[in-house]
């Protein structure tokens, strides 16, 4: 669906206006971009206190202006809006400071226009994301005086459990502990061959955790329509999360995307627990990957994409620490081994069956112990 | 779980002991954010410490930033190997300070 964005253009140039407005001339009519201009810093201002704007395009360069200092206060009283630099070849020491001060994406000049529009696209497609996940947070702020609320929120945002589409099996799994905590998971198809999954651990308990959850998934969602690769999609999704967090919360997560025409698994990791899998007969693996780190503490953090090529037959599982943490009445962990122990033996069962073993194996191991964590797995088996 | 605290030269060291989770994690916060408000240099040792949740690594994460906003040094010592692998498995040891022993830990001091 076509994104409908608010663009602010400054530029003192004079042709600027006809140029936008002959070059843009089909997404303004299909109404798809609603441009406004400015030549000077007043305007701006002006065309700032009559409406809100998704993206602020601007040129570094207008004569009397610190374009850095207004990029910066721009982000500090307009967080939602996102700035597009303009700016000439070569001045690759402003365009860093101002990247650095928060621009968004930058285009250089002469401007090419077939380059600023994916790049206004880009933008416009990421705006909606913050946007949606606001209005969930706004939905969901209103509503959390409820009883009970905080397990009917992550009741809420978890997808159905079952996905059969050949080579898919899915089956997803979510048992919550006594105190609700903020465990999710979630998959969506980007293509007809592209499915992404998405398992997640929230730190805390309760209806901060589930709505921190909540913000969080619906971000991974919407970026992962934006940014093909996982470890872009985590960088912009943390970015974004590092920005509003002020109660130091933060979520492990492992997201993956299986290409079924490449026989493929791109994941990238979040400080989360290494992906298992299976094949028929032989000892589950757990998928080497860099740790990163969990999304939500620190901004400048880069994530890394790993390849794993599916054999068919396969089967790959993400879960929660709930599994490996879950602990007996004398405070023994469950760990990795007896969970591998467990998948070893059920190499060649369906999605559905192995989970539940899983979870059995968890249940007699604690011995009616009660567990501090929700324990959540998502199960898919691959060509089988 | 209880949280010992003692000045040595200078450097409050926080001792958890026990278990760090969703239950106790409070208890946890409070002595950090008491220790916080009379001394910016903290060491946290995990030498008592038998389990950390990720409700436990929120308050060894929120001390380290509340220090270093206040130009503070937050210092992590002995680590058990286990305790160890929950902070590298989440990345939190790229942004904290971990080393083996409080004597190490002096150099982060001067």
């Amino acid at each position: 669906m076509a994104v409908l964005a608010k663009i602010l253009v400054l530029d003192d140039e004079e042709d600027t206006e006809d140029l936008f407005t002959q070059k843009f001339r089909h997404q303004i009519a299909e109404n798809r971009y609603n441009f406004a201009f400015a030549t000077c810093l007043q305007q701006v201002q002006e065309q700032l206190q009559n409406s809100a704007f998704d993206i602020f395009v601007l040129d570094i360069n207008v004569d009397g202006m610190d374009g850095i200092a207004l990029v910066s206060s721009m982000k500090e009283k307009y967080p939602l809006m996102r700035s597009v630099v303009i700016s000439a070849y070569g001045d690759i020491n402003t365009l860093r400071a101002v990247m650095r001060c928060g621009a968004h994406d930058f285009v250089i000049k002469p401007i090419d226009f077939k380059d600023l529009s994916n790049t206004l696209e880009k933008t416009a497609k990421v705006v909606a994301g913050m946007k949606q996940a606001e209005a969930t947070n706004e939905r969901l702020s209103a509503i959390s005086d409820e009883l009970d609320v905080s397990a009917k929120l992550q009741r809420s945002i978890l997808p159905g459990n079952v996905v059969k589409k050949d080579p898919i099996d899915l089956f997803a799994d979510t048992t919550p502990a006594a105190e609700v905590g903020g465990d999710f998971y979630d998959y969506f198809w980007l293509s007809e061959t592209k499915l992404g999954i998405v398992m997640a651990d929230v730190s805390g308990k309760n209806v901060s955790a589930a709505m921190f959850a909540t913000i969080a998934k619906t971000l991974i969602k919407s970026f992962s329509r934006v940014y093909p690769s996982p470890a872009e999609c985590f960088k912009n999704v943390n970015l974004v999360i590092c920005q509003e967090n002020v109660t130091t919360m933060f979520v492990t997560a492992m997201y993956g995307v299986i290409d079924i025409e490449k026989d493929e698994l791109i994941y990238t990791n979040a400080g989360h627990l290494p992906i298992a899998v299976m094949y028929p007969g032989k000892d589950p693996v757990f998928l080497e990957c860099d740790a990163g780190i969990a999304l939500g503490i620190w901004d400048e953090v880069e994530f890394i994409d790993h390849k794993y090529k599916i054999t068919p037959g396969d089967m790959v599982m993400m879960y929660t620490d709930g599994v490996t943490e879950a602990a007996n009445k004398k405070g023994e962990e469950y760990d990795f081994e007896r969970f591998a122990e467990v998948l070893k033996k059920y190499t060649n069962a369906e999605p559905n069956v192995v989970t539940a073993e899983v979870i059995k194996s968890i249940r007699i191991f604690a011995n009616g112990a009660p567990q501090s964590d929700d324990i959540t797995t998502l199960c898919v088996s691959y060509g089988r | 779980m209880e949280v010992k605290s003692e000045d040595k030269g200078g450097i409050i060291v926080l001792t958890p002991i026990g278990r760090v989770d969703t239950s106790t994690a409070k208890i946890f916060e409070d002595a950090a954010i008491a220790a916080a408000n009379t001394n910016k240099k903290i060491v946290i040792s995990f030498k008592a410490i038998d389990y950390i949740s990720s409700a436990g690594l929120r308050v060894v994460l929120m001390l380290g930033k509340k220090l270093t906003a206040e130009k503070g040094v937050l210092v992590l010592v002995d680590m058990p190997d286990k305790i160890f692998a929950v902070f590298k498995m989440s990345g939190f040891d790229k942004i904290l300070k971990i080393v083996s022993t409080f004597e190490e830990s002096k150099q982060f001091f001067n």
